[in-house]
């Protein structure tokens, strides 16, 4: 009788002590997933959405993109000459050139585009970097100002380099002027002659002399060149009319100052 | 126990052996899987060996809307046919490989990148048409060369040209565009299926 009673008990105990343990294991079990794992498997998830996200490369005018890409390059240069209103250039052109580039890798040809200058895709370039950053966000729909930051934060922390045309005379970006010059891009309208005020306060001057009227522009802090070409000629990259009419007081595009009188040629 | 564990053993080595020897879906018989090397890159085409597998999404459908949609004949005019797989696969392996003819899928670039045969080059219908100012680039590429600004085609390429499947108009478009600038109709040949039919035998399909 004694050991019918003592072996349920130790029954019952082996029981309880398998209760007790059993749920104990699980905890364990469910720990082995990291939060590591959790955060990869999200950021995964994220990479695969921004990759989804078309950036419209094609439509941007082959001028911008290689001034762009030209200019941020190597700041000791001098400008270079840009392509004046170059053969109309449709978005098929990236089109073509990846086309192109596909069948000379089954044929074994050298495939080019006959007009010029429209290149292949442009070279991943710092100045590339600097575009697609501000494409990415235009496409992300960040606001002006958010834009400004974060081209500013990345140009002092020499992720991008930023075009000389671009650079404000108190050392900042101009964001308004490029986001202005890929708008008109990438909407294919010609940009207008925009009608400038003169007089006081708007650092304009009409003057008239030897039977020519000529403009003068006053620089003030925030502006850059690119920005003034804008101003007058609806086009960032007509700012090398400025820079060669102002050789005498410009060494480079992006060091102007407040304060400088800019000739703005007449066109 | 350890007798048993060593027969087991023996049994799934020689499974395993067979099944890698003896697949159950071949393209065709003794034939599971073919190889072929375009610019230093080789290619596999062989079949989804899941005898339980279904084409999924849109190629699902039977009744697009003809128009546009409609069932395109076997000929395209001018002589121009139409081929299988079989086909397909010998002109990847011996016109493709070789260097002298095109796989062309039609169709345009987002389509294609999210998957279609391999060794294929994507020239969408668009760009062949001649509101394309680089239409004459691509006929060159295509074997065409220019001869005082006419464009003549004693050396244009065979093609083989694919698109969706047996209903899409961007082939049949594709070639009416060729013939219109002066391709040779006997270097035109049409894979009518298409990716359609390419997935519905479970051919392998080039990734994202």
């Amino acid at each position: 009788m004694i050991r019918l009673v003592s072996g349920l008990f130790l029954f019952a105990v082996a029981l309880c002590a398998y209760i007790v343990m059993k749920p104990a294991s699980n905890p364990g079990a469910r720990a082995a997933v990291t939060l590591e794992d959790i955060t990869a498997v999200t950021r995964a998830q994220t990479q695969s959405l921004i990759a989804d996200v078309p950036l419209p490369t094609g439509n941007i005018d082959a001028s911008t993109s290689e001034m762009l890409a030209q200019l941020g390059l190597n700041t000791n240069i001098a400008v270079p000459n840009l392509p004046t209103e170059a053969a109309a250039v449709t978005p098929m052109d990236d089109a073509t050139a990846s086309i192109l580039s596909g069948i000379s890798a089954v044929t074994n040809q050298q495939l080019t585009i006959t007009p010029t200058p429209v290149a292949a895709p442009a070279p991943v370039t710092a100045a590339s970097t600097f575009e697609s950053l501000v494409m990415q966000a235009l496409q992300e729909g960040q606001t002006d100002d958010f834009i400004h930051d974060l081209v500013n934060q990345a140009a002092q922390s020499g992720t991008i380099s930023v075009p000389q045309i671009l650079v404000t005379a108190d050392g900042h970006v101009d964001t308004d002027a490029l986001l202005g010059s890929l708008l008109t891009q990438v909407s294919g309208a010609a940009p207008a002659m925009p009608v400038v005020a003169s007089g006081q306060g708007t650092g304009v001057e009409v003057i008239m002399e030897q039977g020519q009227q000529r403009r003068y522009y006053t620089v003030s802090s925030g502006d850059s060149l690119g920005g003034i070409a804008v101003k007058f000629y609806g086009n960032v990259n007509k700012f090398d009319l400025i820079f060669s009419a102002n050789r005498d007081v410009l060494s480079s595009p992006d060091r102007i100052q407040v304060g400088q009188r800019l000739s703005i040629p007449t066109i | 126990m350890a007798q048993y564990r060593h027969i087991f053993a023996t049994c799934v080595a020689l499974s395993a052996s067979s099944a890698a020897t003896a697949q159950t879906v071949q393209i065709s018989d003794g034939i599971a899987s073919v190889e072929f090397t375009i610019n230093g890159e080789t290619l596999t085409i062989s079949r989804n060996q899941d005898t339980t597998a279904r084409l999924t999404g849109a190629f699902v459908k039977t009744s697009r809307p003809c128009p546009p949609n409609c069932i395109l004949p076997m000929s395209l005019g001018n002589g121009i046919f139409s081929i299988g797989e079989r086909e397909v696969i010998d002109f990847l392996v011996n016109t493709v490989a070789g260097g002298t003819g095109l796989l062309i899928d039609t169709r345009r670039t987002a389509d294609f990148n999210k998957g279609s045969v391999p060794g294929a080059v994507n020239v969408p219908t668009a760009t062949l048409s001649p509101e394309n100012t680089f239409q004459t680039d691509i006929l060159m590429a295509l074997g065409a060369t220019q001869n005082d600004g006419q464009l003549e085609f004693s050396r244009a390429r065979p093609l083989v040209l694919f698109a969706e499947g047996n209903w899409d108009p961007q082939v049949a478009n594709a070639v009416a565009h060729l013939i219109n600038a002066g391709y040779p109709p006997t270097q035109i040949i049409v894979y009518r299926g298409g990716l359609q039919d390419w997935l519905h035998l479970g051919l392998t399909v080039t990734g994202p």
